[in-house]
């Protein structure tokens, strides 16, 4: 550009060139290169270098300079992008990156200087959308098989020191924040950084955490904050340079980073907080210029800046609050109001527990609780049907409200219909056992009318199970190995509750564990749960502490089983996925479960099935079903813990009774695992009222030897054969040992008609409507049995039974689990309770 | 004696590499008087003197040949005994040209008489201004401020502290350097001289610590001196700007577009101090300033005591000329705020503070490359602009925006383009925008 003023001055110029920054900043990434080639290999350190030089190679073209790497912005771009990758993308992956770093990022742009966003993170973000797959891909810098990062799997997952010291997964260049450190120190020294944009975003992502419940270090440590603070939110080009300006975009940007980590599907919320700030950049700049040497204004102008961020804060704060608020402790669509609306008289609703999705709030006035409220979902057709349940303290359901369901708007919809809902009314926890059995399901609507009862079952049982779970007073010990060995303590429970705790023996690290120990008391007295907060600094100490809670606890409890393992054998369940059904087999060995197989499933290739495949390593890896969903595949995780589920729930509700004999018999080949194919007879489905069979042998003068008894019946496609367990006179059990029922409803009639029969005593039991001639068969078949010869004794049954299974299990995997299973209402019931401890000590474990 | 307090303005400014050995330790020298002077008529702001000699007229060392003409002007001494030749044009550093008395130089040599005075007593106020407009003294270091007019302050500010600006924050200049460690007592005299007529109590000579044999000295020699501290500086560019000295040294701030009279204060540099000194006690006019003549494209950098009119060829010719006569480039001024020139006729002024010979390799002209957005220039302002947004208005011809963010408060004094590393000549854009501003305002 002409200009006037060629000759003035200055005539002097500094050493420091853009080469000189850009080489720097590349110096300063060398440790985290070094930290990131350590623990993941040299495939990483292969990817960085081809990430940096296609930047270099793309940036070509567009270029005058003459030296190899040119000005060194491309270069260093390459490098921060490369860094951000997980240690295991194909190698086409950097390359790409390069490519997009610089054109789109940068010269589509207007080259350096000109770019409004970040080019690392543009192309990173690029790929992020269209690779997920590939892109949160990460594996364990021990031993390089795929694992989840510490930010999917939560505070607890890795201490401290490994995330300063970064031997944990997550992108090559990010997780090591003592190499990160270093550079930045590096930096700092040769003057090459100003630490207001790095501190900020550290102190805004805290911040954010605090305010969103969570562990702040954990926040800062995780999740490639510290590589994001110190080298991508400083991107000069990007970044504002007014000195207010900088610290508003810091704590924007760590804001913004744990906000999106946590309402969003992207867990790595990094890249678009920092691309939401630089867009910010320009305008930042403006409404934070700096007072000029001698305005009078100068004061006032601070004092502007000054209440501009506070009240932005405190803005965000009160956004963030709503946010908590509505999201945290009500699921679904549940909000306040609609408990509010349930009991009007209500000053405050505490939630006193919690299992799953599913919740049983106390509604109180003037401290004392004048309604329990439960809120359940369960899966419907399309998205699940929520209900709100009102009960009196005595336990009646006095009101019964849908909150939500989206079933079909002609039939699915009726079961908003006051006439079925009301039935449910005048139920009581004691009948909770009879709820299948005596609602009258809305024909047609059939499954959408069974998952409301069901739900209404599951509330009045959460509540039962809440009552219940008073621990019997008592002193009892658990034990549990701590940091440094076993942590033996004490706890005293009186009336129920647990009113002291004492240590009897300890080696840990005494000026870490003592206050560890006391708050961790005084969270259990005041919350009389195992499930405590880990300490920070006291992670493994409180782990222990709490297993060893957990265990006293257990003790104390009224079912207290000595472990609340998984019977062995194979089972089979299915859930809906995101398209389709997902079936599984799980095996389960010595109480724990082997092994997960898919039997069939449809989901998205190269996310789906992927996200299948890592759900069911989890839960392997776990022992549980509390693991984590694999983001942007939530459907198909969802699908596969809740085909994982129903395939265990399956095991425990046939192989509950008494798992104690477990001595082989020889395997009754007799047993009904044959399945002869016969004629359907086309039989149309009628919801016709169906009267009760004539005819049946009355059970209340029932005279028979304990044993087995086997009948069958002419079912709706082949014969129902049953196995009926009789013990002191009474139907102990109900096993179903072949049948060919319509899957969905004959085989849930006659899963209901055993509960009623079994709760009643009584073949005058309802027929479930819609699967009339399913019930009637079934009905006929037990008759059959219990008119006819003993079969055997309840202990070869016993056997039988495990033998059967195993058998069943292997020769068809396309018979549908329930198949020979059989409900038992004790066992069943046990089961729930027990699911309930299992969950509350995984919870405990996982904080 | 040891340096207690250091002080420095809070925020911007940067290092700079010195380079004050080459002349440092170098006692002035008088260069001898040239054959042929042109002494400008405006070497200082305000309305030009007017010439009271014609082609012809002799003219003797230390005469006047021009008046002073209009209220805010400085009279024109003749620094050569010789003969006037008419009026010239010479080219002034950087844009624009000087009418100068051309005077040639007489082969006899005359004395100047000097009266003797008893330095003891303090003149009146009056008396002291009157001398130093006789004297047509004006500020030495570059601003060029009439100094009768500055020791004139109206009569309802109150002035309380005089500084001496020896601050000296370009490199390679030691003029002030090497008087406050040779003429030290004409210094505190012209101090006590101003103080007196400005009618404040206290005198501060201010001095960055690269000049520390100096604050030592005249930290000792103050003992002699009521009412007078010498105060050190941290070295820092730009300290030796006004409004950061007053900053640096009472922690008070000129308010914008204020003169440092609104926050109590005069500032004056040391050469002037001196000259005021001389004015009074002796009546001398100033026909002569001290210079450095140095750089590392210069044969013998030095500190020489120049007649005012001589032209830089002369000067730097005394010196030794250019070690290459190919690579240099000729500074008036210094590297930061001084002009680059390609005239050797220009006349050396009564603000001329150096003339610097740097190489072509040291001579800033790289390429100008796109700004990154790097924030050192702002860091470094002394005045706490953006010059980078200031200057992408002014190109982007948003004048007004650039006004409106700060581009009239800016002194000129480089420290952003010095740092930028893009290498932007944001100093010429500043000054470009400006000049529009300016011009737009006719
Ligand atoms: S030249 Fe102007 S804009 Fe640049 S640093 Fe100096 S005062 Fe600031
Ligand atoms: S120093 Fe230069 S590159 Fe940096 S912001 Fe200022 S003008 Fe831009």
């Amino acid at each position: 550009m002409a200009n006037l003023f060629r000759s003035s001055g200055p005539h002097i110029e500094s050493p420091e060139t853009i080469e000189t920054n850009m080489w720097s900043v590349v110096i300063a990434l060398i440790p985290a290169l070094i930290a990131g080639t350590y623990f993941f290999g040299l495939y990483a350190l292969y990817l960085v270098l081809a990430s940096a030089l296609s930047a270099v190679l793309f940036e070509k073209p567009f270029v005058k300079s003459k030296a190899t790497f040119g000005d060194g912005s491309a270069f260093l771009a390459g490098i921060l992008l490369g860094l951000t990758l997980p240690p295991v993308v194909p190698w086409w992956i950097p390359i790409l990156g390069g490519f997009l770093t610089v054109v789109v990022g940068k010269h589509l742009f207007g080259g350096l200087g000109s770019n409004i966003f970040n080019p690392a993170l543009v192309a990173r973000a690029i790929l992020l959308l269209s690779y997920p797959a590939l892109m949160i891909e990460w594996v364990s810098p021990v031993d390089g098989v795929s694992a989840a990062t510490a930010l999917q799997l939560g505070s607890d997952s890795f201490s401290y020191t490994e995330l300063i010291i970064g031997n944990v997964p997550g992108s090559i260049g990010e997780t090591s924040v003592i190499a990160l450190l270093i550079g930045g120190a590096y930096l700092y020294l040769k003057d090459y950084i100003d630490l207001r944009i790095p501190l900020s975003f550290v102190a805004g992502a805290a911040g954010a955490a605090m305010l969103f419940g969570q562990d702040p270090v954990f926040a800062v440590f995780s999740g490639g904050l510290i590589f994001a603070a110190i080298y991508m939110a400083t991107d000069m080009v990007t970044s504002p340079v007014a000195k207010w300006a900088k610290i508003v975009y810091g704590l924007a940007g760590g804001f913004l980073t744990i906000f999106i980590r946590r309402y969003t599907p992207y867990p790595e919320g990094i890249t678009f907080a920092i691309l939401i700030i630089n867009g910010a950049s320009y305008f930042l700049d403006n409404a934070f210029e700096e007072p000029h040497f001698g305005e009078v204004e100068y004061v006032k102008k601070r004092v502007a800046h000054f209440s501009a961020i506070i009240m932005a804060a405190v803005l965000i704060l009160l956004v963030g609050m709503t946010l908590i608020d509505d999201d945290d402790p009500y699921p679904g669509s549940l909000t306040y109001n609609h408990l509010k609306e349930a009991v009007p008289a209500a000053e405050n609703f505490e939630i006193i527990e919690r299992d799953d999705n599913d919740i049983l709030f106390a509604a109180r006035a003037e401290e004392e609780i004048i309604k329990d409220l439960v809120y359940i979902s369960r899966n419907g057709f399309e998205a699940p049907i929520e209900l709100l349940l009102s009960l009196e303290p005595a336990g009646s359901i006095d009101k019964i409200q849908i909150i939500n369901e989206s079933e079909s708007p002609t039939l699915g919809a009726r079961i908003k219909d006051q006439e079925f809902l009301s039935q449910f009314r005048e139920f009581t926890t004691a009948e909770a056992d009879q709820v299948m059995a005596e609602t009258d399901m809305i024909s047609g609507a059939t499954y959408s009318s069974q998952t409301v009862s069901r739900g209404v079952q599951a509330g009045l049982r959460l509540l039962i199970a809440e009552k219940e779970a008073g621990l019997q007073d008592g002193v009892y010990q658990g034990q549990a190995e701590g940091a440094q060995g076993d942590i033996v303590l004490e706890i005293t429970v009186e009336n129920g509750d647990i009113v002291d705790l004492e240590i009897l023996e300890e080696q840990e690290t005494e000026h870490l564990a003592e206050p560890a120990y006391e708050e961790l008391e005084a969270q259990l007295l005041r919350e009389q749960t195992a499930d405590l907060d880990v300490i920070s600094g006291a992670t493994y100490t409180s782990e222990a502490y709490m297993e060893a809670v957990q265990k006293a606890i257990d003790q104390a409890s009224p079912e207290s089983s000595t472990d609340g393992d998984f019977e062995a054998g194979t089972y089979q369940g299915s859930a809906q996925g995101h398209s389709g059904q997902i079936e599984l087999e799980v095996v389960v060995e010595a109480g724990e479960i082997t092994e997960i197989e898919v039997l069939t499933q449809n989901e998205t290739e190269g996310l789906g099935d992927d996200a299948i495949e890592e759900i069911a390593a989890q839960i392997i890896a776990e022992q549980s079903l509390e693991v984590d969903l694999v983001s942007g595949a939530t459907n198909s995780s969802e699908g596969t813990i809740n085909a994982v589920r129903n395939a265990l729930d399956s095991d425990s509700e046939s192989a509950e009774t008494d798992a104690g004999s477990e001595e082989d018999s020889e395997s009754d080949t007799d047993s009904s695992a044959t399945w002869e194919e016969e004629d359907s007879e086309g039989e149309e489905e009628t919801a016709a009222e169906a009267e009760s069979e004539g005819g049946l042998i009355n059970l209340s003068n029932l005279d028979l030897e304990d044993g087995e008894y086997r009948g069958s019946a002419e079912g709706h496609r082949a014969p129902i054969e049953v196995s009926v367990l009789v013990e002191d006179n009474e139907i102990n059990e109900i096993r179903i040992v072949s049948q060919e029922e319509s899957p969905g409803i004959g085989d849930e009639a006659m899963a209901e008609l055993s509960q009623s029969l079994l709760a009643e005593q009584s073949l005058e039991v309802d027929l479930v409507s819609g699967a009339t001639n399913s019930s009637e068969a079934f009905l006929k078949a037990i008759d059959n049995a219990l008119t006819g010869e003993r079969y055997g004794s309840l202990e070869e049954a016993e056997d039988l039974q495990t033998a059967q299974e195993i058998l069943a299990a292997e020769e068809d995997s396309e018979s549908d689990t329930d198949s020979s299973a059989t409900w038992d209402e004790e066992s069943d019931s046990e089961e729930n309770a027990e699911e309930t401890d299992e969950e509350a000590a995984e919870g405990g474990s996982n904080g | 004696m040891a340096i207690k307090e250091v002080k420095k303005f809070p925020i911007g400014g940067i290092h700079l590499p010195e380079k004050k050995g080459l002349t440092s330790d170098q006692p002035i020298k008088i260069m001898p008087d040239p054959v042929e002077v042109a002494i400008p008529l405006s070497q200082h702001i305000g309305a030009p003197a007017e010439p009271i000699v014609k082609a012809g007229d002799k003219v003797k060392k230390g005469e006047c040949i021009a008046e002073l003409q209009g209220k805010i002007s400085a009279r024109v001494h003749s620094s050569i005994n010789g003969t006037v030749k008419g009026i010239v044009e010479r080219k002034m550093p950087g844009e624009g040209s000087y009418q100068c008395i051309l005077i040639e130089k007489d082969k006899e040599e005359v004395e100047l008489e000097k009266e003797e005075i008893d330095r003891k007593l303090l003149p009146e106020v009056e008396t002291i201004r009157k001398r130093v407009e006789a004297a047509g003294i004006i500020g030495m270091g570059g601003a060029g401020f009439p100094t009768h007019v500055k020791l004139s302050p109206p009569p309802e500010m109150e002035i309380d502290t005089v500084i001496i600006n020896g601050a000296e924050c370009e490199p390679f200049l030691t003029v002030d350097h090497r008087l406050l460690l040779e003429e030290y007592e004409d210094l505190f005299r012209g101090l006590e001289l101003i103080k007196k007529a400005v009618g404040a109590e206290n005198g501060i000579i201010a001095i960055e610590l690269n000049k520390k044999d100096a604050i030592e000295k005249l930290q000792q020699k103050a003992a002699d001196w009521p009412g007078i501290e010498v105060q050190a500086l941290d070295t820092r560019y730009p300290h030796g700007a006004e409004k950061h000295l007053i900053k640096a040294v009472l922690d008070r701030e000129v308010p914008k577009g204020e003169l440092p009279m609104a926050v109590n204060v005069v500032v004056n540099n040391v050469q002037t101090a001196v000259k005021i000194a001389r004015a009074v006690d002796f009546e001398e006019a100033v026909i002569d300033r001290v210079l450095t003549v140095s750089g590392e494209a210069l044969k013998t950098p030095s500190n020489l005591r120049v007649p005012i009119g001589t032209s830089v060829q002369d000067v730097v010719e005394f010196c030794g000329g250019p070690k290459d006569k190919e690579d240099y480039q000729i500074i008036v001024g210094g590297p930061m705020t001084g002009m680059n020139i390609d005239d050797w006729t220009i006349p050396v002024t009564k603000g001329t503070s150096g003339v610097v010979l740097i190489t072509a390799e040291e001579y800033a002209d790289s390429e100008t490359r796109p700004c990154i957005r790097c924030g050192r220039c702002g860091e470094v302002c002394p005045m706490y602009l953006a010059p980078n947004r200031i200057t992408a208005f002014i190109n982007n011809d948003l004048l007004e925006r650039s006004l409106e963010v700060g581009l009239m408060d800016c002194i000129e004094c480089g420290a952003c383009a010095y740092i930028c590393p893009s290498k932007r000549p944001l100093v010429r854009w500043l000054k470009r925008g400006k000049a529009e501003h300016r011009a737009n305002q006719k």
